[in-house]
């Protein structure tokens, strides 16, 4: 046990880190609390999210038409800090896919990251499998259109204008070039939906399609679409929100005493 | 099993980085440096993913004459063409201009169009009439033209400009930074403990 | 209404799909229709498209073919196969039972012995008049088509089937035409879009080719410009310092005068420079920004003044490693190829948060994050930006909680830059042209709602 204690002597922690560990590990406390509590005895109440009912909506139009339905995820990879946004990207993803095998409704996925793509596909096969239509799974189902952000707007724009979709979800990390797409929907008629965690590239969001997702909107999504499990989280969310607000108060109140005094 | 292994191995990974970034350690140092590059090398690797998925999906476009399929002709023809030079003539002048006089106009050209992009989107949302469209309309109008005023009044709009970035924006911005970085705490916590994987 | 077994949701009748779920909503056991080939239900007794009879559940064999009914032929004597081979749609079918069959009977006795005469006979003497239609007994059994007698066609009927055999005995397009739908305008018209396209175009354009001096007033200096300015200044000579180009050509119009702001500034000061970049496109960016100085300052040399390390691979993994050590992150020279060890800009630096800045521009708030997060704020490492103008503004609260010393945006955060370093009071014409497309868009904004304000009032006094 010699290397356990030259491990532990040569650990250093800084009082930031220190309080940094003790706060994540009481979020990761009542996030496990809350998600057993949601699983055991069903779901927190959620509000509703424009957005799913816009997708639900699309859905049901794209039974009766047969047009496609395209979600972009962005350009945005797995395994980097954008992986929260694409992970919100393809849970809508493993949502149609689901649908789509039983329905027989054809889904297009762009991404502009391979690791997205693999995530893309991945979705999509077990949606298929999930569902008992395994053959329904077509790899052409999500499309690697190009690398580099704006490259992937403009061709993602171009397949629109192709191909015009029943609708269009946009959800994941998109940057200034998410416009490119939006402006051909808005130029098509074409309902559209999605949102970013970006604050610059959330405006453009705003304002521009019919249902954008702000903020932790993006990462309820699943919560909307009927996972309920993830209701935990959100509700972990929810108080931990509700903390910093208090604190912020506090400290203002108290920063208004002190300036007064 | 099949199920549990995984999940251990990817606790245990996301967990070495994780302590690693909030503890000093030689070991840990280590540890998490080399799971960093292993994941670089994975995500390097799903390029290659990309580059076939891009041939099946042009191929089948070209093979059955679906529309657009000209579109797709050019664009294996450049990415095998890339892809050649790439590998042939690696840090050779050739690869030095494919960059600076192919790639480099087409990207810029592709962010030029955004302008057009934001000028329609503008005319598309700041309408009034509607609360957001209305609020849209006032605040968008004052900060584009207080951001670059030439003097006179537009001096007194870019004041007006300062204190809306300095108070409400500002204030609106860190209230979204909050909550997406909760989002995103929330969202590592999921994957890290295998509670949820939307891809399976 | 057809009840989805998957998730209960009500679909309209005929439906094969849920609205809801998308599940199949017609059984794999089903009975095909032996005419039209529609799957339908265990037990229907009538297609659900074409109406053809189906045989009852149990029964197998294909069902007969609708047969009209006999002229002659009184309710009472029509048997049940009759009834069935009719081809009734399958809500008359659902709407009657033995009990409605009974009802009917006694309804139509009760006619005859108040009338006197049976109503089929009283419609054979000819003399067709509403009267005379079997009025429905109050339970509201339907009134079915064999009950009606051939009558002699009206009129009006003649001249529709004359018109339906015109019709029908023109001859058949092979490709009718299309036409084409049309789609609710939600945007702009193809019309006023060009014209907007043209004036924004025009604006851009006009500035740069000829230039207009009351446009290229210098604008106003940004509290965050001239910290970033005194930042760089407070250094002393000699000194490395890290530069991170993080954007890619798309954004080089906007960025890519900041970082030769930022570059003049450092090489002006007889700063070390370390150039690095953690997106594949912004190495080459990096070489053309450190050529167009290198040529403004004869004095420094590359190698000595300045090395460009090149792209380091994994986002925040990179950051990471160049935080840990910047030789063994980047261990070649971009430009020459040789071991990095070997430049003498590279002398005794060893991890990135021990250098006294850091210079980030980059593309957008996440790629600057990454800088923040990994050294700003583990290490306190001093770190200045560069940023597109619409992301300046998101980058404010990191400033405002001192994780960042300065922050450039844009063109006119450049033009600002160099205006406080050189004191001219003269912006480029880039940002001339900035201003005229700016006030082209106010322009066309004010414009679309003057014209929709105008179709309104309009409606209103229409109406």
């Amino acid at each position: 046990m010699g290397w356990v204690s030259q491990l532990w002597q040569g650990t250093y922690v800084s009082a930031e880190g220190a309080w940094a560990l003790i706060a994540l590990g009481a979020f990761a406390l009542l996030f496990i609390v809350l998600t057993a509590r949601a699983i055991a005895y069903g779901p927190f109440a959620t509000r509703p999210l424009a957005a799913a009912d816009r997708l639900r909506s699309a859905f049901a139009r794209a039974t009766e038409t047969g047009e496609e339905v395209q979600v972009a995820l962005g350009s945005g990879a797995l395994g980097t800090a954008a992986t929260p946004d694409t992970l919100a990207g393809l849970y809508l993803v493993s949502y149609l896919a689901r649908r789509a095998a039983l329905a027989d409704v054809p889904v297009r996925v762009r991404v502009g990251d391979a690791t997205a793509l693999a995530g893309a596909l991945a979705a999509l096969q077990h949606g298929a499998a999930a569902t008992g239509y395994p053959e329904a799974f077509d790899p052409a189902q999500a499309e690697f259109v190009a690398p580099l952000p704006f490259a992937y707007g403009l061709g993602v724009a171009e397949a629109m204008r192709r191909t015009p979709p029943v609708a269009n979800a946009m959800a994941g990390a998109w940057g200034p070039e998410a416009l490119l797409p939006i402006a051909t929907g808005i130029a098509q008629g074409t309902p559209q939906m999605g949102g970013t965690s970006d604050p610059a590239a959330l405006s453009l969001f705003f304002g521009t399609v019919e249902a954008p997702l702000v903020g932790e909107e993006l990462y309820a999504m699943g919560a909307a679409l009927g996972e309920g499990r993830h209701t935990g989280s959100l509700a972990t969310q929810d108080v931990f929100r509700a903390l910093i607000a208090l604190g912020v108060l506090l400290g203002a109140i108290l920063a208004l005493i002190g300036r007064l005094a | 099993m099949r199920r549990v292994v995984p999940a251990l191995i990817a606790l245990v990974a996301g967990a070495a980085v994780l302590l690693d970034f909030f503890l000093e350690n030689p070991l840990l140092d280590a540890l998490g440096a080399s799971l960093l590059d292993g994941a670089v090398i994975l995500g390097a690797c799903a390029l290659l993913l990309g580059l076939v998925n891009l041939l099946v999906v042009h191929e089948r476009r070209i093979r059955r004459r679906e529309r657009g399929w000209g579109t797709s002709v050019v664009i294996l023809a450049a990415a095998l063409a890339s892809l050649i030079v790439g590998l042939v003539a690696w840090q050779t002048p050739a690869f030095a201009w494919f960059y600076r006089y192919l790639l480099f106009p087409l990207e810029a050209s592709a962010g030029a169009l955004l302008a057009f992009a934001v000028a329609q989107a503008a005319v598309h949302a700041w309408r009034f009439g509607r609360l957001e469209g209305s609020l849209l309309l006032v605040v968008g109008l004052v900060v584009l033209l207080g951001s670059l005023p030439v003097g006179g009044w537009l001096n007194g709009l870019a004041a007006v400009r300062d204190w809306l970035v300095a108070v409400p924006v500002l204030a609106a911005v860190r209230g979204l930074l909050l909550g997406v970085a909760l989002g995103v705490v929330a969202t590592g916590l999921r994957v890290l403990l295998w509670m949820d994987r939307p891809y399976e | 209404m057809i009840f989805c077994p998957g998730c209960g949701t009500a679909n309209r009748e005929g439906s094969r799909f849920c609205n809801e779920c998308g599940m199949r909503l017609v059984q794999e056991a089903s009975l095909p229709c032996p005419r039209c080939g529609t799957l339908n239900p265990p037990g229907t007794a009538h297609c659900q498209k074409c109406g053809l009879g189906l045989a009852r559940a149990g029964d197998q064999e294909a069902a007969q073919p609708a047969q009209p009914a006999p002229a002659a032929s009184q309710p009472e004597e029509a048997s049940d196969a009759a009834l069935r081979d009719e081809g009734l749609p399958p809500w008359l079918d659902a709407a009657e039972s033995a009990g409605d069959e009974e009802l009917r009977r006694e309804a139509l006795e009760d006619l005859a012995s108040l009338e006197g005469e049976a109503p089929v006979d009283r419609l054979r003497t000819g003399g067709w008049s509403p009267e005379a239609i079997p009025i429905e007994p109050i339970v509201g059994v339907p009134y079915r088509a064999y009950e009606r007698l051939p009558l002699p066609p009206t009129p009006e009927q003649e001249q529709a089937a004359q018109l339906f055999a015109t019709v029908a005995a023109q001859a058949v397009q092979a490709e009718p035409r299309q036409v084409p739908e049309p789609k609710p305008q939600v945007g702009l018209g193809a019309g006023p879009r060009r014209v907007l396209n043209l004036a924004l175009l025009l604006a851009l354009l006009v500035p740069i080719l000829w230039p207009l001096a009351p446009l290229q007033v210098a604008p106003p200096v940004p509290a965050a410009v001239v910290d970033a300015v005194g930042a760089i200044d407070a250094l002393p000579p000699g000194v490395p310092v890290l530069v991170a180009f993080d954007y890619g050509p798309a954004l080089a119009g906007d960025l890519q005068p900041v970082a030769e702001a930022y570059l003049q500034q450092l090489i002006g000061h007889g700063l070390r420079v370390l150039a690095v970049s953690t997106q594949p496109e912004g190495a080459p960016l990096a070489d053309m920004a450190i050529d167009r100085v290198l040529a403004a300052h004869p004095e420094a040399r590359y190698g000595q003044s300045v090395v460009n390390l090149g792209y380091v691979a994994g986002d925040e993994a990179a950051v990471r490693a160049l935080s840990m050590n910047v030789p063994s992150a980047a261990p070649a020279d971009y430009r020459t190829g040789a071991p990095s060890t070997t430049a003498r800009a590279l002398e005794g630096v060893g991890g990135a948060h021990e250098l006294p800045l850091i210079v980030v521009v980059a593309r957008d708030l996440p790629a600057l994050r990454r800088w923040i997060e990994q050294t700003a704020t583990p290490y306190g490492t001093p770190l200045v930006a560069g940023l597109p103008a619409a992301a300046g503004l998101a980058a404010e609260p990191y400033r405002a909680s001192g994780q960042l010393r300065g922050v450039v945006a844009g063109v006119a955060g450049a033009a600002a830059y160099q205006g406080v370093q050189s004191g001219r009071s003269q912006a480029p014409r880039g940002l001339a042209a900035l201003r005229l497309g700016a006030w082209v868009l106010a322009a066309a904004v004010v414009a679309a709602n003057l014209w929709a304000l105008a179709g309104w009032v309009r409606k209103r006094g229409a109406a």
